[in-house]
């Protein structure tokens, strides 16, 4: 009786433990891909068109390399590498806050950068500005003109279009940019 | 038994879903648009011609006072296999199936199989009798769910077929109408077979 009691439970154990060998080693295989897949989907495609058109994912660098980067620049917040669905490297983009505060606090956007080190687009994350007056600085128009310039300098206040009536948000926004700028061209280019 | 017999078996005579009217919620709510059946259907034969090998071969190395513990752990394994695969390899299709996939564990007709079939036979034939189940699964659901989607939707695999002036049936890809075009598939079926018998 006893004895086959142990012959039940050792034989289940074996096909347990063979079962839970073969999931934990498939698990391990698939669940870069799995995270890449799920990581895809959480993208909105509308700010992935906006900042690297033609990207379906912004990867994570290095987290030292980062940590390093914010501890240099403290309005820096992440670099990601834009891909294509295909896997194929498009640029980098910056998530970074603005270094002039705007009416109501800091900006946070996304500025994509191609390899020939211009523009590729830009995205607001999140600001406070005035619904209607400063929050402007999010319309594609307001950004467009960002679009192409080189990264090889900042670009001054003179060089672009504030929204009028919305100096602050605008000159805050460009600090934004400027910061993105930087970073580029300090740590990627 | 003759080889083509057991895979004739699944496909018509005992068809899993058109004949034995077995793991129905899975069948009823994921076929609403051709891709998903194809897709439960093709996840449907690895987990069952899968486990089916696995359980064959330890046929005689099974006590049978836990073979039923044993055949869920087999099986249990192989829909993980399949989810995990599916979550790595077709995003899309694994965020439209959901938590059907996971529910393939408790499709009755894998236990079925491994239970009456799989346990008394020897791996060649456990192997044909997945496949013949599977593909028969796989046939019922490309019916049922092309039907649902043509009608509910106007199109195939995703392509319009029929013209934009068709106003679609938006039953058809609802619960009800999922019910009722399973009644007349069942119904077609068993009437071509009757008639085939007289």
């Amino acid at each position: 009786m006893k004895n086959s009691f142990v012959r039940l439970a050792g034989v289940l154990l074996l096909i347990g433990a063979v079962s839970a060998g073969v999931l934990a080693w498939l698990n391990d295989t698939t669940k870069d891909l799995i995270a890449q897949n799920e990581a895809m989907a959480s993208m909105d495609p509308a700010v992935l068109e906006a900042v690297m058109p033609g990207s379906v994912l912004f990867k994570e660098e290095d987290a030292d390399f980062v940590e390093t980067m914010k501890a240099e620049n403290k309005q820096f917040v992440n670099l990601l590498t834009a891909v294509d669905a295909s896997g194929n490297v498009l640029g980098k983009v910056v998530r970074t806050l603005s270094t002039i505060k705007g009416f109501n606090g800091d900006i946070e956007i996304y500025v994509g950068f191609s390899p020939d080190g211009k523009i590729t687009g830009t995205s607001v994350l999140s600001h406070s500005e005035t619904e209607g007056l400063g929050s402007r600085v999010t319309t594609p128009g307001f950004r467009a003109q960002f679009v192409g310039k080189d990264a090889s300098g900042e670009i001054s206040e003179s060089d672009f279009d504030a929204i009028s009536g919305a100096t602050y948000s605008s000159k805050s926004f460009l600090s934004a940019i400027n910061n993105a700028i930087a970073v580029y061209a300090e740590y990627v280019k | 038994m003759n080889k083509l017999k057991i895979f004739k078996n699944g496909v018509t005579t005992e068809n899993p879903i058109l004949v034995q009217q077995v793991g129905m919620c899975a069948t009823l709510a994921i076929t609403t648009s051709l891709m998903n059946g194809i897709g439960m259907g093709v996840a449907v034969i690895a987990v069952l011609t899968g486990s089916n090998i696995v359980i064959s071969a330890l046929r005689k190395f099974i006590p049978d006072e836990v073979r039923i513990p044993a055949f869920i752990i087999v099986i249990a394994a192989f829909t993980t296999i399949i989810d995990l695969l599916m979550h790595a390899y077709t995003f899309e299709l694994y965020k439209a199936l959901g938590v059907f996939i996971p529910l393939i564990v408790v499709n009755c007709i894998i236990l079925a199989r491994a239970e009456a079939f799989a346990s008394k036979n020897s791996v060649m034939d456990s192997i044909i009798d997945g496949l013949g189940m599977g593909v028969g699964y796989l046939v019922a659901m490309i019916l049922l769910s092309s039907a649902r989607e043509i009608l509910g939707n106007g199109t195939i695999l995703g392509l319009r077929i029929l013209p934009e002036a068709y106003e679609p049936m938006m039953m058809a890809i609802q619960p009800p109408g999922a019910f009722i075009l399973l009644g007349l598939l069942i119904g077609i079926v068993n009437y071509l077979s009757r008639r085939k018998k007289a």
